[in-house]
């Protein structure tokens, strides 16, 4: 399966990833990088999907097509589900390499899309440059990227050229989106997929509860202070959560009274996070805490009293009862059953596994 | 069960500065005095409960000097062999891609059961590139592992727990061979003791393998480092407005709230948005704002 001798076709390929249910912002960035890169030296972007059956419908496929997108090919497997499993993808994702080998391979750099790409190119050859802040064509037509090194302390360029097919996996959030072109279109094919799961096989799946879910990886967190007024104050806090996809944190002040395990301390003592989005139910803000959350890209704080500290670093402040708040919070969101829909889908999807 | 554990040095904190890292890339000299990175802590744990309280593991790191601290490290955590690879042309190069090359060469001339790698960041390739060069599966971000299958030829195996993306986990069997990788903290680090690790530094001076690899080539160019540069933020692709459209038009769409989408925190003098009202209203107000930052779909 050795890719010398192969040959190289002059396309850009992005792998999509809608296991949020929409395209992930990251995918949109790809698509971004693909056509500038693509319109310098001709080369035609293409989209790889995998998803479960009926889950990527021709709108969907549009909306890559207004990003740029020339032509699209969803695989589709009954255990393609909403969770990632890049090793479900590493056959399907090899056997069209054997066929078409890209120029470049564009991916989200998250743990299991580089695993997933990293270990099914290895065969080939391939270049692979993880973290990537961005990349572009020099004057040679060489790739020349900017990636995180060293733990993120500093920036490295690197340059890939020769013949071996290149995979760059691009840090989420750093390109931006650019405006849509709707007029665009682009044909959409569609594959049956096969899975090969003869070495690593799922015994068992374990959905995401918000008393569980790390807090330092947790994109949006929910935390309670003395405010939420005890333990019961916590259950409606996680059941708020759970409707977010959110992590549940907490204060010193709330865990020193028991309401609610240490682990989920947020603040000097406890853990520091850097979520996208931040709520502080109850919380006065301390120092202490606000050491901990300050890195968060957007806080809102719900607090009764409005000198409250926590106001100081919230972009969105409500002064009121925060209980109050998050009861009439779940109330207003169980109706629409997002939350509940997604994960029914999921269990409905895992079912099939 | 033959586990081998991969494992690196880094500097420590306070001199992970790119004129730092910069001058250790470049010439590695005794004054750099290493420290084990974070994962490869919790890397050493799992090599060491999957080996067993009678087992032992082997420790292999890379580079230069600077691998002399984990490979300490390693020998306190009870590493029988210490290996210290590097290539024929000095050292192994910050490439991830040479690495792994590099590694899965080494590693296929040996039988190894279980190879296991940290992976500071998770997004690291190395360890997926070894197990892809090697032809073997890989079960990156490692939290634990729940028992061993009994052990026979035709049949081996060991169920582990992997963390997925948003919370979930599973729970897989993998066969043999095979490459994993944890994260730091995944799998909490037991303490060494001082004892411990000064007998693993006397120890270590006689008991390394020196391994030198033959300078790697396939023929094609490798990845070049041109520059380490301080970190700088893209500029981010903002939503233009379209050339074709008129004058006015574009001016209105970049006049617009929807023309950008900075994710800017609230100027010192402006100060956060403070609103009072009934909890309805507040739960309303806060319902419009998250579907404002697209953290809920307006549907």
């Amino acid at each position: 399966m050795s890719f010398d001798g192969a040959i190289v076709e002059p396309t850009v390929l992005v792998l999509a990833d809608k296991s949020a249910g929409d395209w992930s912002t990251v995918t949109l960035e790809l698509l971004g990088d693909a056509e500038l890169l693509a319109n310098k030296v001709g080369w035609t972007v293409k989209v790889m999907v995998f998803a479960a059956p009926g889950a990527v419908r021709d709108e969907d496929a549009r909306k890559l097509a207004a990003h740029g997108a020339k032509e699209v090919h969803v695989w589709e497997h009954e255990k393609f589900g909403p969770v990632l499993v890049p090793a479900q993808y590493t056959h399907t994702l090899r056997s069209y390499l054997d066929e078409s080998m890209p120029r470049l391979i564009l991916c989200p750099s998250t743990p299991l899309w580089v695993e997933g790409v990293a270990a099914a190119v290895a065969p080939y050859g391939a270049l692979v440059a993880s973290d990537c802040v961005s990349v572009k064509l020099n004057v040679r037509s060489d790739l020349e990227l900017v990636r995180n090194y060293w733990n993120q302390k500093t920036h490295a360029t690197w340059t890939f050229s020769g013949q071996r097919p290149w995979v760059v996996c691009l840090h989420p959030g750093v390109a931006g989106v650019g405006r849509p072109n709707p007029a665009l279109s682009a044909p959409v094919e569609r594959h049956q997929a096969i899975v090969l799961e003869e070495n690593v096989e799922t015994l068992e799946w374990f959905p995401p509860h918000p008393s569980r879910l790390d807090l330092v990886e947790a994109e949006r967190v929910v935390a309670g202070g003395r405010g939420i007024g005890g333990p019961e104050g916590f259950a409606e806090l996680t059941q708020l959560a759970e409707l977010l996809h959110a992590a549940v944190g907490a204060s010193r002040v709330a865990v020193d009274l028991g309401w609610i395990p240490y682990s989920r301390q947020v603040g000097q003592t406890g853990k520091t996070v850097r979520p996208r989005l931040y709520m502080a139910f109850g919380i006065s803000g301390a120092s202490q805490h606000l050491d901990g959350m300050r890195d968060a890209e957007t806080v809102v704080a719900v607090n009764l009293d409005k000198e409250a500290a926590i106001f100081s670093v919230a972009e969105l402040g409500l002064v009121g009862d925060a209980r109050a708040v998050i009861e009439e919070l779940v109330r207003l969101l169980k109706p629409s059953e997002r939350a509940e829909g997604a994960r029914a889908g999921a269990a409905a999807a895992l079912s099939n596994v | 069960m033959k586990v081998l554990v991969c494992v690196r040095s880094d500097l420590p904190a306070p001199m992970a500065r790119v004129d730092n890292i910069q001058r250790l890339m470049e010439e590695w000299s005794a004054e750099w005095a290493g420290v084990l990175e974070p994962s490869c802590r919790s890397a050493l744990q799992l090599a060491k409960d999957l080996s067993g309280p009678s087992g032992g593991f082997t420790a292999l790191s890379y580079g230069r000097g600077e691998c002399r601290a984990a490979l300490e490290v390693a020998r306190a955590y009870g590493a029988v062999d210490a290996v210290h690879l590097q290539s024929a042309e000095g050292s192994l190069r910050h490439d991830g891609n040479t690495i792994a090359r590099a590694l899965a060469a080494w590693v296929g001339e040996r039988s190894f059961d279980v190879v296991v790698c940290g992976n500071s960041s998770g997004v690291g390739p190395v360890p997926a590139l070894v197990a892809g060069h090697l032809g073997w599966p890989v079960v990156t971000r490692v939290d634990g592992f729940k028992k061993f299958l009994p052990q026979d030829d035709s049949f081996r195996a060991i169920e582990l727990t992997q963390r997925l993306d948003a919370g979930w986990k599973r729970q897989v069997l993998a066969r043999y061979p095979v490459v994993l990788s944890v994260q730091s903290g995944f799998i909490p680090p037991q303490y060494v003791s001082v004892r411990r690790r000064k007998e693993a530094v006397h120890g270590l001076a006689s008991n390394v393998t020196e391994c030198e690899l033959p300078v790697w080539t396939d023929g094609h160019a490798p990845a070049v480092l041109q520059a380490l540069t301080p970190p700088k933020p893209r500029t981010k692709r903002t939503a233009v407005p379209d050339a074709k459209s008129s004058a006015a038009d574009r001016l209105k769409s970049l006049m617009g709230p929807a023309a950008t989408k900075k994710v800017e925190k609230p100027k010192e003098d402006e100060g956060p948005r403070v609103v009072e009202g009934s909890a309805v209203e507040l739960a309303e107000e806060l319902l419009r704002f998250l579907r404002k930052k697209e953290f809920l779909s307006n549907s």
